[in-house]
């Protein structure tokens, strides 16, 4: 074409102008903007104990679901309390939950929270050059127990009980084991105890057998032997209890309140607070002791509770505006600015174990002992003190009686009930609603609605 | 020849001119003038030509022209120009006559309007191969308006404009050609002089009252109208794709005025108006309330006098029936709005330049609230030396928004919600005589609370342009855009008592400055050649890098005697936070080839590849091609055999273009330090804040585009169709993710919409006679919206704020998913639901939502009637919008269970007793009464056709002859008489069914528009403006 182009030299100077811009701009550092206040991974997680924080970062969610939040959702699906005034806490009562019920979508959220941050601290073991065999094997120890403990929560919460089918092929729930975005789909229930009972025989080996305020090797057996109750697999779970209780690490305080402030000797796993400005009991707190509480004991509780007069345990409980239309009773158990929360305890185990025994038949006398350790120390006389000698099915008895009047707000009726249903096969109705019916376990918020996740069916019971 | 004149002429001029033509050998007269253009400004370079004679002249600078030697007879003058519709007058000319002869002429309209802005570069209207919609300034700077782009309503096919409110400063939302996006900002680029501007914080919240204001900042508030020469629309791929990842929602380029004209000009406006709403909300009195309440109270089985403790209210029953007052009176006011401005032009050989100095204080209907605007704006041009000229633009603005609570947040919201009419203008004492238990007064609260937002602007641009040879072009261009905003609120010692009756401290003072910091720069080389006669080509290169920060922070005193910027804050009082500061850049590159043939051919590529600071790692670069032609057909033999066809002309383009506007970091996996966490068991924690997604991206939207348009009868009627399809995929999602992922949200390319129409514009000049003209314009577009994926996830994934909108495959963006409400029973007085599958159901449950209702409207447009009588004028401009829905969301809590809000007089239409066939259920105080465990449930009770039809704007203008301005010196002057929403047609039984709530998120405003929450209503104004140019 034209030469004369290229003669110009004001076109060629200009020329090599523009073609220098091109070229001194095209490099990515000019596009590579990065957020200010918070940290890569890679820039946040180089040594162990940046991973303990990660760790760390999921005990606080499961101190803000163990606190009492999950307890007082639980104790509302059964019989201990009374209808509360609040919207969300109202669906729980009536077995009618929606999945817009913010309440119950945040405690399903924390349960994944949880599980989310033990996964990721797993995956980001090979960024901590400093990382010894002893505590990645705690860590992971630690957070395989955590992702078990949600889980277990969950599928105790979200998806009808084992036993529920004869299989346990009836629908679980996600089943979260990678740190990752991949919605995931709903497993069954037998899919969700299969993981849970693996992870904690994992976690059982790899925690050391003290470890401070956090997971050790007692707290998962102690929750194995929760799993296999819930199971029926009484065998197991008098085996993991007595594994526990063998160790002697717990004992029974002289008090019979082990929501104290600075943990209780019988407290196996605890939701520690560590001040005033730090109260991670406010579950139980904030719901059970203002003047008008949330949780109200419900009248046919309170009138079992109220047989015994010799049962130091009715100290617990206050009548207010007796005699009027407006007469409630509560609970003081929690009255205090600052406690630990126990969440694996001594007194379960003693309970599962002597259940246990007495359903297989074997060691009698242990589970004699066991159910005798819990009311000793709960009554004013030795009346209810189970003889030497008693039949199985009076030891089952007296355990499920002491079950409900110890554990009363910890959450376990709901869950008791629904293994006398589905695996002891008792027909089990709570204010007019079947144990297997559509509206006796929590729908899932709409946010888990997938193509591969079925929502739980709506319409509750009636 | 002379027979083909008489045809097309008509009759009776043709035999004028052959009768005149008899005299022509006759003594000499002759005919002067000046021709001027439509806004009265002298037009050089005319030709005014006698017909069926050798004579002619063309116009000088000044717009004169001298036509000598003339024999006296009848003459028919022509005035024609390339760029101006050509005009006839027949004059009689007796001998010796010095005729004079003005004329004012009209821009040329479609096919013929002859510079049109594309992207980097301008083109003639008849080459273009995109779709571009061209409004000018002019129109734009005429309405009163909260905003300049609340202006572009109705001005171009397919572009809808959703006036926020009836607030000053209200942002508009625009979409352009339906909506594309769902979590990125589904807004079209603004481009100002070359550079995008800054439009971040579109929707940010305000600060000024604890959880926002009920009121979107709008970051083009501070643009001034006047300083608009032209708004282009850029509508489809061929004409955004060149703007690569941020073209797909449109494009809106934004050209300011410069000088043009000889010498020294002035032009001097002046504006004055009132607002006033388009409807004032009329609700419950006094008696009336408490008439509702106590039905409320029996129905629910209660006796005796009713206890408004129920609802909160700490007042006796017979205190309650002492007061009646109107809270709506209490914030409603006249407003009065006045505009001044000064245009200056200069231009020599060498140098031109062109200052606007525009004041404007804007007052809307609500008491206390006002935009006012200072701005000014120097644009010069240089040209050293042959071939260079040198542009500078600048511009500085200064904005004060005097706030007013509204919506939810106060105001007027409150006035319709929960100021009751039993609530005294005084508030009530408690009776220990500390504190208040009723509420303090609106006006009060107006009166204490000092809020403003004060934003400073300006927009800079140096643009170097060279002719390095005859063929090749240099430009280079670089652009700052920076701007300061803060918002100021000041609530004194006295009305903090109100609240906190104890309160000690002096005032709060909280200070919300934001400062942006936007540039760009882009290179350019332009290569333009004819290579033959019937050969053209243009070729341009480009490259461009765009980076903006905005930093910001929060200040609080907890001790002031006044606002922070009227009173320095104490170290010892001062609580700063920093907020984060947030980055992104753009580095692209990009290039045009244009193939011309024989003047009635175009081809044009375009493509842009566009990096993003947004993108992940693994998706840095995207490229955007675009490919289109335009075919002129009435260039060809077998048209023009056609008299009645003036032009045709077909385009067809198919191309690519993305959205980038969305999150800036959401690529990165990022963890929150320990500083900002809690600890555990007294020990610090780390938690992950966000997943990586390295293959983030832009959206992605393939855009065909085919257009027919023409003129016929002489350019008497000019018409374009366009058919569009536009299909995105990867479009991203701020999703609601499954809980189990441990997260509630995340970015992700997931979803697919279709967005496909048709637009069609009519212009037609009915009468054209000397003095009078009257012209129609109209336009209709119609879009069709689906999404047609959203991958694994539920409706719900991504929900528009709290209004109950979804995503829904085979539905539109923003589909109204609610529970079907199917009638009042007329036995019970409650509400009959409808389930899934339609049966009828007394039980409010949200797994029976349907999608039920959208947005998003079926047709929009205008209808824009001028009429010309001498120098008088008069437009009406109709705009209506078809077939989208209202969701009325604040109507479930006025209408609904009786709460602490108030009703409006819909209210009595309600069940009453056993056989009433009413609208609303039974009154009642009780949560559960209407099925359902929460008070306030959305269903489609609160539903509405939000169809409209109105009259947007009104004006009539008077232009004094130019024979009187000359007189006085002037170019020319003009009077008008402006009125906006004089008139609405709807059957909304709302406030006003054009409505733009404020929004939460992106995703809020992409999915949420017509949704009412207690939103202000459209302003009607009537204005009167006077404009004088020398």
């Amino acid at each position: 074409m034209n030469y004369t182009i290229f003669k110009n030299r004001t076109l060629t100077a200009a020329l090599a102008v523009f073609t220098l811009g091109v070229f001194a701009a095209g490099c990515d550092k000019m596009i590579d903007t990065r957020p200010e206040n918070e940290l890569l991974v890679e820039d946040a997680v180089k040594t162990s104990a940046d991973l303990q924080k990660l760790l760390n970062g999921s005990y606080n969610e499961v101190a803000n679901t163990y606190g009492g939040f999950a307890q007082v959702i639980s104790e509302f699906m059964a019989d201990n309390l009374s209808l509360p005034n609040n919207n969300d806490y109202r669906e729980v009562f009536n077995h009618n939950t929606l999945f817009f019920n913010t309440t119950i979508g945040s405690l399903y959220g924390n349960l994944y929270r949880a599980i989310f941050r033990a996964n990721f601290v797993m995956e980001r073991f090979p960024l901590a050059a400093d990382l010894n065999e002893a505590d990645r094997n705690r860590m992971e120890g630690e957070a395989k127990f955590i992702r078990a403990m949600c889980h277990f929560t969950a599928v105790r919460l979200f998806a009808h009980p084992w036993g529920y089918s004869a299989d346990n092929s009836h629908p679980g729930i996600g089943l979260a084991l990678k740190a990752d975005r991949t919605p995931l789909a709903r497993s069954s229930v037998a899919a969700a105890y299969a993981s849970i009972i693996s992870d904690l025989k994992d976690a059982a080996t790899l925690l050391p057998e003290s470890n401070g305020n956090y997971a050790t090797k007692y707290a998962a057996q102690a929750l194995l032997a929760e799993v296999y109750f819930q199971q029926g697999e009484y065998g197991d779970a008098a085996a993991q209890a007595a594994a526990v209780i063998n160790s002697a690490r717990y004992t029974f305080s002289d008090t019979l309140n082990r929501f104290t402030p600075k943990g209780a000797t019988e407290a196996i796993f605890s939701v520690v607070s560590t001040g005033i400005n730090d109260n991670r009991g406010g579950g139980f707190r904030d719901n059970y002791s203002p003047g008008l509480p949330l949780c109200q004991v419900s009248r046919q509780f309170f009138s079992t509770v109220n047989t015994d007069t010799a049962d130091k345990r009715l100290a617990y409980y206050e009548t207010l505006n007796k005699g009027q239309a407006n007469e409630l009773v509560k609970t003081n158990l929690y009255n205090a600015p600052l406690f630990d929360v126990p969440v694996l305890h001594l007194t379960r185990l003693h309970l599962i174990r002597a259940e246990a025994l007495a359903q297989t038949g074997t060691d009698l006398s242990t589970a004699i002992a066991d159910i005798n350790a819990i009311i000793g120390r709960a009554y004013k006389n030795n009346n209810r003190i189970l003889a030497a000698g008693s039949t199985a099915t009076q030891i089952i008895e007296a355990a499920r009686y002491q079950r409900r009047m110890e554990l009363m707000f910890e959450g376990d009726r709901i869950h008791d009930l629904k293994r006398l249903a589905a695996v002891e096969k008792q027909n089990i109705i709570v204010r007019g609603h079947a144990w297997d019916c559509k509206g006796f376990i929590l729908q899932f918020p709409i946010s888990d609605q997938t193509s591969i996740f079925p929502l739980n069916p709506t319409g509750g019971c009636d | 020849m002379m027979l083909r004149t008489i045809r097309l002429q008509g009759l009776l001029p043709g035999l004028l001119l052959f009768f005149g033509g008899a005299n022509l050998w006759a003594q000499t007269a002759s005919l002067a003038g000046k021709v001027t253009g439509d806004k009265g400004e002298a037009l050089s370079g005319v030709t005014v030509r006698l017909k069926g004679t050798n004579k002619s002249a063309a116009t000088n600078e000044s717009g004169t022209y001298l036509i000598q030697g003339l024999a006296a007879g009848t003459y028919t003058v022509v005035f024609s120009s390339e760029q101006l519709e050509a005009s006839e007058e027949i004059i009689n000319l007796s001998d010796g006559q010095s005729l004079v002869l003005d004329k004012q002429l009209v821009a040329k309209s479609v096919g013929a309007d002859p510079i049109v802005i594309i992207g980097y570069g301008r083109q003639n209207r008849r080459d273009l191969t995109g779709s571009i919609a061209r409004v000018s300034g002019k129109e734009i700077a005429e309405i009163p308006a909260p905003s300049f782009e609340a202006a572009l309503q109705g001005k171009a096919p397919g572009v809808q404009v959703v006036v926020g409110s009836g607030m000053a400063g209200s942002a508009s939302l625009i979409r352009i050609r339906g909506v594309a996006s769902i979590s990125a900002a589904g807004d079209p680029l603004y481009v100002i002089d070359g550079i995008p501007v800054s439009q971040d914080y579109f929707l940010n919240r305000s600060n000024g009252s604890n959880f926002g204001s009920g009121f979107n900042n709008n970051p083009l508030a501070t643009i001034n109208p006047d300083d608009i020469e032209s708004v282009e629309i850029l509508k489809d791929a061929a004409a955004t794709s060149i703007y690569g990842s941020r073209g797909a929602n449109g494009v809106i380029l934004i050209t300011t005025k410069r000088a043009r004209k000889k010498g020294l000009k002035f032009d001097v406006s002046t504006r004055f108006g009132i607002s006033q709403p388009t409807k004032t909300p009329r609700m419950l009195n006094g008696p009336e309330f408490l008439q509702m309440y106590q039905e409320a109270w029996e129905n629910d089985g209660r006796t005796g006098t009713p206890d408004l403790g129920l609802i909160n209210v700490n007042m006796t029953w017979q205190e309650a029936q002492k007061y009646n007052t109107n809270w709506v009176d209490d914030v409603i006011q006249t407003g009065y709005k006045q505009n001044y401005n000064i245009t200056a032009g200069y231009t020599n050989k060498w140098f031109g330049m062109k200052s606007i100095v525009t004041y404007d204080n804007n007052e809307s209907f609500l008491a206390g609230n006002n935009y006012q605007r200072l701005s000014g704006r120097v644009n010069t041009d240089y040209k050293p030396l042959k071939g260079l000229n040198i542009s500078l633009s600048n511009s500085l603005s200064r904005g004060i928004n005097r706030r007013v609570d509204a919506a939810w947040a106060g105001g007027l919201g409150s006035a319709m919600s929960t100021m009751l009419p039993i609530f005294p203008e005084e508030p009530l004492l408690n009776s220990n005589g500390i504190g208040y238990r009723t509420p303090v007064g609106l006006g009060t609260i107006r009166d204490l609370k000092d809020w403003r937002s004060i934003e400073m602007r300006s927009i800079n641009n140096l643009n170097l342009n060279y002719e390095v040879t005859d063929d090749i072009t240099l430009n280079g261009s670089a652009s700052y855009d920076y701007m300061d905003y803060g918002e100021f609120l000041y609530e004194p010692q006295e009305l903090i008592r109100y609240y906190s009756p104890n309160y000690v401290q002096n005032g709060v003072a909280k200070w919300f400055p934001i400062w942006t910091s936007n540039m760009n720069y882009y290179l350019t080389a332009n290569w333009n050649k004819k290579i033959t006669p019937d050969h053209g080509v243009n070729v341009m290169l480009g490259h461009e890098y765009q980076q903006s920060r905005t930093t910001s922070k929060s200040v609080e005193n907890l001790d002031a005697t006044g606002p922070t910027d009227k009173v320095a804050i104490p170290d010892t009082a001062l609580r700063a936070f920093g907020r984060t500061p947030y980055e992104w850049a753009f580095l692209s590159y990009f290039g045009r080839a244009n193939y011309k043939f024989k003047n009635k051919f175009n081809v044009q590529l375009t493509g842009r590849v566009d990096g993003s600071s947004r993108f992940g790692r693994n998706n840095r670069y995207g490229f955007f091609p675009a490919a289109a032609v335009g075919y002129i057909l009435s260039d060809e033999e077998f048209i023009k055999r056609h008299d009645w066809i003036s032009f045709l002309k077909v385009k067809v383009g198919i191309g690519k273009s993305g959205n980038a506007s969305f999150d800036n970091y959401a690529r990165w996996g990022t963890i929150t330090p320990s500083g900002n966490l809690p600890q555990y068991n007294g020990q610090p924690m780390l938690a992950p804040a966000r997943l990586e997604n390295q293959n983030l991206r832009w959206e992605s939207t393939r855009n065909f585009d085919a257009t027919l348009e023409g003129s016929l009868f002489k350019n008497r009627i000019s018409f374009e169709l366009t058919y569009y399809d536009k299909a995105t995929k990867d479009v991203i999602l701020d999703v609601t993710v499954p809980r189990t992922t441990g997260f509630y949200s995340m970015y992700d390319n997931v979803g697919g919409i279709i967005n496909r129409g048709v637009e069609f514009v009519l212009k037609s000049k009915n009468i054209q006679r000397k003095n009078f003209q009257w012209n129609t314009d109209f336009n209709i577009a119609r879009n069709y919206n689906e999404i047609t994926s959203i991958g694994v996830y539920s409706e719900d994934a991504v929900s528009g704020g709290t209004n109950d909108t979804r995503v829904v495959v085979g539905y539109p963006v923003g589909t109204n998913f609610l529970v079907r409400f199917s009638h009042i029973d007329q036995a019970t007085g409650l509400p009959v639901y409808l389930d899934k599958e339609g049966k009828e159901t007394k039980s409010w449950d949200p797994a029976n939502r349907v999608p039920v209702g959208d947005v998003l409207p079926e047709a929009i447009g205008s209808l824009n009637n001028s009429f010309s009588y001498k120098n008088w004028d008069l437009t009406a401009n109709i705009y209506y919008s078809i077939g989208g829905d209202i969701y009325e969301s604040s109507a479930k809590r006025q209408l609904g269970v009786q709460t602490d809000w108030n009703s409006d007089p819909r209210v009595f239409d309600r069940w009453q007793k056993p056989g009433d066939d009413a609208r609303y259920p039974r009154r009642t105080l009780n949560t559960f009464t209407y099925g359902s465990t929460t008070p306030w449930i959305n269903t489609t009770q609160w539903l509405e056709d939000g169809s409209y039809v109105r009259l947007r704007s009104l004006s009539v203008g008077y232009r004094l002859p130019s024979s009187v301005a000359k007189k006085y010196n002037l170019d020319g002057a003009r009077i008008a008489f402006i009125a906006t929403n004089l008139l609405t047609w709807t059957n909304y039984t709302g406030l006003d069914p054009e409505i733009a709530r404020d929004f939460e998120s992106p995703t809020d405003r992409n999915m949420s528009g017509s949704i009412t929450y207690l939103t202000a209503p459209q302003e009607k104004s009537y204005s009167i403006s006077l404009s004088v140019n020398f």
